[in-house]
């Protein structure tokens, strides 16, 4: 358990690292990929049990580095990997189809809901805020996230994951 | 800590969850409560600062890209390729290059130097050490804070005009909101007919001039200014020129966008205004709008005497003299052929058509 932890700790100091480093640099127009998100959910799903405080944190960090309200990520990021976690114990069926739309569906939830968090007061127009940022960012982490799943499942996980392949999630075993 | 539901205890985990839940809400609450000087808004500078360094690091990773980039290219090479030639061009090539990068940031200062030459203004120069990392904040990070005389509110220049504000500081860093961000918003006015507005960013990346009076006159080619009111800006700064007016104003799909002066590309160094005179900042506005004006004036009138000039070879069976003496600059040949004033768009030809210069000043432009 010690062990999970301390790495579970280490990729989230990565995580940081590369979305401050990183991300603002691989842009692609005003998409910018969110590496915190995308790590909280999938540790969510491959680490039940560990991702409220691991979501916290990461969310604050986030906040904090950044220029949007201070809560609203941690707030939303407890919300999704709590739920991401949920729905995929009840519904992993060992195939790589499953996390991912487990995953898509709670990325898109985190990024709509800032959007109406962040720049809700803003006065931008909501539909603008999902065809030119929310849905780009969603996208963008979903590929982030398709690119991640099986490099966390190694480190995380007991066996490699193939599409459409029977594989048992690391609670059941 | 073990908060799993299913192998710790549930009810320790529903503690932990609805703690930190509240402890979520509760800042989010506090922080749209507290003004800037709030403790979780100094908790947000302090924390950038801290990470000030790494964000240095941030801004050298697109170059270690492009390294990177250029290392995988030469390692997969075949070695026959790789000759002392060849690295001999390659360096060449780097000396070029980095030549090359003094000489567009020596244009940039030049260009900023003159800006606030013209502007009067007392400055503060500082690199872009970073971009925002999240989607919804269009912030840049520059290597001067407090220490240097920065302080929130001062307006933030380009090389050729307004491209920002400067939103918070730390000892060594400021952070500057740019012009294209939603939250951003700066008083202004149309330079001609000194009617107010405001122009907002936008998500898609333009400008709007917004909050404008019923009986406003906007039209396209207008210079926009910063009208100094609210405090925020000095007066005269200028911020850019309608390009689109869509709508009459009152009307709600009245919709004016402005193209920034100062270039959209990514900014490597940009200026903090610390005191300014307006009056000779609103000069140099009135120096850009002539300018404008004139290259207008100019495009318009050579787009008409070439029309012109086609009419004119057509009715009079290839003599074109007298069309274009109506046109100053656009004459062409005399009765003799030779050239008579200086066209600097092209020439005509001995049969009388108008061949337009090419991008290297050579008659390869086509016939227009």
């Amino acid at each position: 358990m010690f062990s999970n932890n301390l790495m579970v700790a280490i990729g989230g100091l990565a995580a940081v690292l590369l979305q401050v480093l990183v991300a603002p640099n691989i842009a692609i127009f005003h998409a910018i990929p969110n590496v915190l998100v995308v790590y909280t959910l999938l540790i969510a799903m491959l680490v039940p049990g560990q991702h409220f405080v691991l979501a916290f944190v990461l969310g604050m960090l986030s906040d904090l580095l950044g220029y949007g309200p201070v809560g609203a990520m941690p707030l939303l990021l407890i919300v999704a990997s709590a739920l991401a976690s949920r729905v995929h114990m009840a519904f992993d069926n060992g195939t790589v189809f499953i996390p991912l739309v487990v995953l898509a569906v709670s990325i898109i939830l985190v990024e709509v809901l800032y959007a109406f968090i962040a720049v809700g007061a803003a006065g931008v127009d909501p539909m603008d805020a999902f065809i030119y940022r929310a849905l780009p960012c969603t996208l963008y982490n979903c590929v982030l996230g398709l690119a991640l799943y099986p490099f966390m499942w190694r480190l995380f996980g007991k066996r490699e994951p193939q599409l459409g392949s029977v594989m048992p999630g690391p609670h059941l075993q | 800590m073990a908060l799993n539901f299913k192998q710790g205890s549930p009810a320790r985990s529903y503690t932990v969850l609805v703690l930190l839940l509240a402890i979520s809400i509760a800042c989010m609450v506090l922080y749209s409560r507290e003004d800037g000087e709030g403790p979780l808004h100094s908790m947000q500078s302090t924390v950038s600062g801290l990470f000030s360094p790494v964000l240095a690091a941030s801004g050298g990773i697109s170059s270690v890209e492009d390294t990177i980039a250029s290392a995988v290219e030469d390692a997969t090479a075949t070695p026959e390729t790789v000759t002392a030639l060849r690295e001999q061009n390659q360096e060449l090539r780097s000396t070029i290059a980095q030549l090359e990068e003094y000489r567009q940031e020596a244009e940039r200062l030049q260009g900023t130097f003159k800006l606030t030459s013209a502007y009067d203004a007392k400055t503060v120069t500082g690199r872009v050490l970073s971009r925002s990392m999240d989607p919804w904040n269009m912030v840049v990070t520059i290597d001067k804070g407090s220490n240097d005389g920065i302080r929130s509110g001062l307006p933030v220049l380009g090389s050729s005009g307004l491209v920002g504000q400067v939103v918070s500081t730390t000892p060594f860093t400021s952070d500057v909101r740019l012009l294209a961000d939603p939250q951003s918003g700066v008083a202004v006015m149309v330079q001609s007919t000194r009617d107010e507005g405001i122009v907002r960013g936008n998500l898609d990346g333009l400008l709007y001039l917004e909050n404008v009076d019923d009986d406003a006159e906007v039209k396209v080619g207008d210079v926009i200014i910063t009208s100094g009111l609210g405090g925020g800006f000095f007066r005269g700064i200028i911020v850019g020129t309608v390009v689109k007016v869509d709508g009459e104003p009152g009307s709600s799909k009245f919709e004016v966008v402005v193209e920034p002066n100062a270039s959209a590309k990514a900014y490597e160094e940009i200026t903090v205004i610390t005191s300014m005179d307006s009056d000779k900042a609103e000069e140099y506005a009135d120096k850009v709008a002539e300018e404008k004006e004139r290259e207008e004036s100019e495009s318009s009138s050579s787009s008409s005497s070439s029309s012109k000039q086609d009419d004119d070879n057509q009715s009079q069976d290839g003599n074109a003299n007298s069309a274009y003496d109506a046109y100053g600059s656009y004459g062409g040949y005399d009765a003799s052929g030779n050239v008579s004033y200086y066209d600097p768009y092209g020439y005509y030809d001995a049969y009388g058509n108008y061949i337009s210069y090419d991008a290297y000043g050579y008659g390869g432009g086509g016939y227009v």
